[in-house]
């Protein structure tokens, strides 16, 4: 990724009068795997970023192909109750007779699934409110910013108990409460980035063009924003694992009978003197994750310093 | 600078004041039926109908947020002198005996049907207890290891430092309780597992039950504030002006101390109480792990059994002291940056 900003118009009009002929589908997707190989070697360069990628590709993988690789159904009973680590537990079995690695593979869906989400909705809503912030400036900024202090100063934690209590837990009211409290970071974020670069030349040339507002903000302003975005949003995926594990942890996460790392961590504290993989086993699952993703978070930081 | 306190607690009055309204708007106006709610769904309409009555939920939304703040003990005298239009009886519970959050008075539980000013109170207590021991603990140990890591750029310690701190950001707080847990309780035995106490007694009398969760606090919090430190001391380093106090002659030991700390620690300084609001997370998860009786878990109980005036009145104080901190964290702030004091 440049560091340098470019105006994509003047971008994307040399791109034109270059290639007069017409393009078919397959000058598209050679495009696309070029831009992509693009990116990928970039990333190589640095080493955590590849220890990172590792991690979580690991765990994706895993999450995907949850029904292939469990050995058992998560909620099948399959083992004598508590058994220790075997050939044919690989993990052992819980306080019930479940096999652990089974539900180990299985409640990575939950999370896996819900943190994506909650980021990227957090980003979309966030981004949008960042730029209007920063580029229109005056008194829309001063109120968006006294409405995002309003909401950064009430902790989370509280905001989903209250919102728990009145309808009860479920997937829909994790994502809500935690895309809803991390929109202000995201927006602050993108707001200082957008106050560096409204003043820029190309910026006051496409003003100078008569383009609307939406064109200067959307294709001029906010493609050169994507790489502090891109790693905003990694470390935001590993901190909502991280909070929806904590979730589960004290109940009030995502209902059973759905695996889920957290809960696993809750109901196996009882048995830990006596089957301590219960509880070690999804608490090393949730840190490899997060680890993961902030390593990925700091290489792609790193590698994009260094171009 | 006195204009600047005033400015920014007039802010948070607001602050408080639109907090205070949505909290009771999404527990008692935005759920359709608070009664049936508490009561659950195999109760009949008739009982229903008089819990409404009882608990005076036939009023305004608007009115009952009034009350809530400012109580109804000054009803009957109203009654008295006005007559019976100052608030309709069907409207009102029958026991006007509140006095309102402005006076102090929390109100009543819903489950227990106890006053809850007492009970909070003492859970308060308890949980500030926590949270100053942890903070004594955190603050000077994750601002050495920053100033350490951040002084030797590079060497062995500074990247067995960014490890670490690295590891315990990204363990979750339960996790690291767990292997706590089993390290000090099961393996070696030295500490408690469980922080339970008896009612009157006060955690000072068995100051062993707090050690882990304090431990719990720290691990969870150390990393991010050693690697903000370290990021900070490192930029300092790099400043003319501290190169120049180097080419004067000064020994190291005193252009560290007397001119790169001073300026390096003013924002971990203030980062560590802004992150009052992920402390209080962390708080909850260490209180419920240890079944240690602070606010936090008994927020959480408060929150599973749906009990809405112990849920009002706990996320109400509980906002109010981080924004107080963060209030207080801007006026340190201010005070020890003299560049902003004078925009």
């Amino acid at each position: 990724m440049s560091g340098v900003p470019q105006s994509q118009s003047v971008a994307a009009s040399s791109r034109v009068a270059a290639a007069h002929k017409s393009r078919t589908v397959f000058d598209h997707v050679r495009d696309g795997w070029q831009a992509l190989r693009g990116r990928v070697v970039f990333l190589f360069e640095s080493k955590t970023a590849v220890v990172g990628l590792a991690i979580v590709v690991f765990w994706i993988a895993v999450t995907i192909l949850a029904p292939v690789l469990a050995p058992y159904p998560p909620n099948a009973l399959t083992g004598r109750v508590s058994e220790s680590p075997s050939m044919e537990h690989l993990m052992g079995t819980d306080y019930m007779g479940r096999d652990v690695c089974s539900r180990l593979v299985y409640g990575g869906q939950t999370i896996l699934l819900l943190a994506p989400i909650c980021v990227v909705c957090a980003e979309i809503i966030g981004a949008t409110v960042g730029l209007t912030a920063g580029f229109l400036r005056g008194m829309v900024d001063e109120v968006i910013l006294r409405i995002l202090d309003a909401i950064m100063a009430f902790p989370m934690m509280l905001l989903y108990m209250i919102i728990m209590a009145a309808t009860g837990p479920s997937k829909i009211n994790i994502v809500g409460v935690i895309a809803f409290s991390s929109t202000p970071g995201v927006a602050r974020l993108m707001r200082g980035l957008v106050l560096e670069i409204r003043d820029l030349e190309f910026v006051q040339a496409a003003r100078l063009r008569g383009e609307s507002a939406l064109y200067i903000m959307f294709r001029e302003i906010l493609p050169n924003c994507l790489g502090p975005l891109i790693v905003d949003a990694c470390l935001r995926v590993g901190y909502t694992s991280f909070w929806i594990g904590s979730l589960g942890f004290l109940g009030i996460g995502v209902p059973p009978p759905d695996p889920d790392w957290g809960r696993m961590v809750s109901e196996g504290r009882a048995w830990i003197l006596t089957a301590p993989w219960i509880v070690v086993c999804p608490s090393l699952a949730v840190s490899s994750l997060v680890i993961g993703l902030n390593l990925l978070a700091d290489g792609i930081s790193e590698a994009s310093k260094r171009v | 600078m006195t204009e600047l306190i005033l400015r920014r607690l007039g802010l948070m009055a607001l602050t408080m004041i639109i907090v205070s309204l949505a909290v009771f708007w999404i527990s008692e106006v935005a759920p359709t039926d608070v009664a049936r709610n508490i009561l659950g769904q195999y109760v009949s309409e008739e009982v229903v109908a008089a819990y409404r009555e009882g608990l005076g939920l036939n009023c305004h939304w608007f009115v009952r947020y009034v009350i809530w703040i400012i109580g109804d003990d000054w009803i009957p005298p109203a009654r008295e002198l006005v007559g019976d239009e100052v608030l309709p009886q069907c409207c009102t519970p029958e026991r006007l005996d509140r006095r309102g959050l402005i006076r102090g008075d929390l109100g009543t539980s819903t489950q227990t049907m106890r006053p809850l000013t007492p009970f909070v109170s003492r859970r308060l207590k308890n949980s500030l207890i926590l949270a100053g021991f942890a903070l004594v603990v955190i603050i000077p140990t994750s601002l050495l290891i920053g100033v350490l890591a951040g002084l030797r750029e590079g060497g062995f310690l500074d990247r067995f430092i960014s490890i670490m701190s690295l590891l315990t950001v990204s363990a979750p707080s339960f996790a690291i309780g767990v292997v706590l847990v089993v390290i000090f309780c099961l393996w070696l035995g030295w500490l408690p597992g469980i922080s339970a106490l008896e009612t009157e007694h006060s955690v000072l009398e068995s100051p062993s039950k707090l050690v882990l969760p304090v431990l719990v606090l720290f691990f969870s919090e150390v990393g991010y504030v050693a690697r903000m430190t370290r990021a900070s001391v490192v930029q300092v380093m790099r400043q003319n002006y501290i190169r120049t106090a180097i080419l004067k002659g000064l020994p190291r030991r005193q252009v560290i101390l007397g001119h790169a700390l001073r300026n390096a620690l003013v924002a971990p300084i203030t980062v560590i109480a802004l992150h009052i609001n992920w402390l209080i997370a962390g708080a909850v998860v260490a209180e419920t792990l240890f079944a240690y009786p602070g606010i936090g878990s008994a927020l959480l109980g408060a929150a599973v059994s749906k009990d809405v005036s112990m849920i009002e009145a706990s996320v109400l104080l509980m906002t109010f002291l981080a924004t107080s901190t963060q209030l207080l964290t801007d006026i340190l702030y201010t005070y020890l940056n003299p560049r902003i004091r004078y925009r």
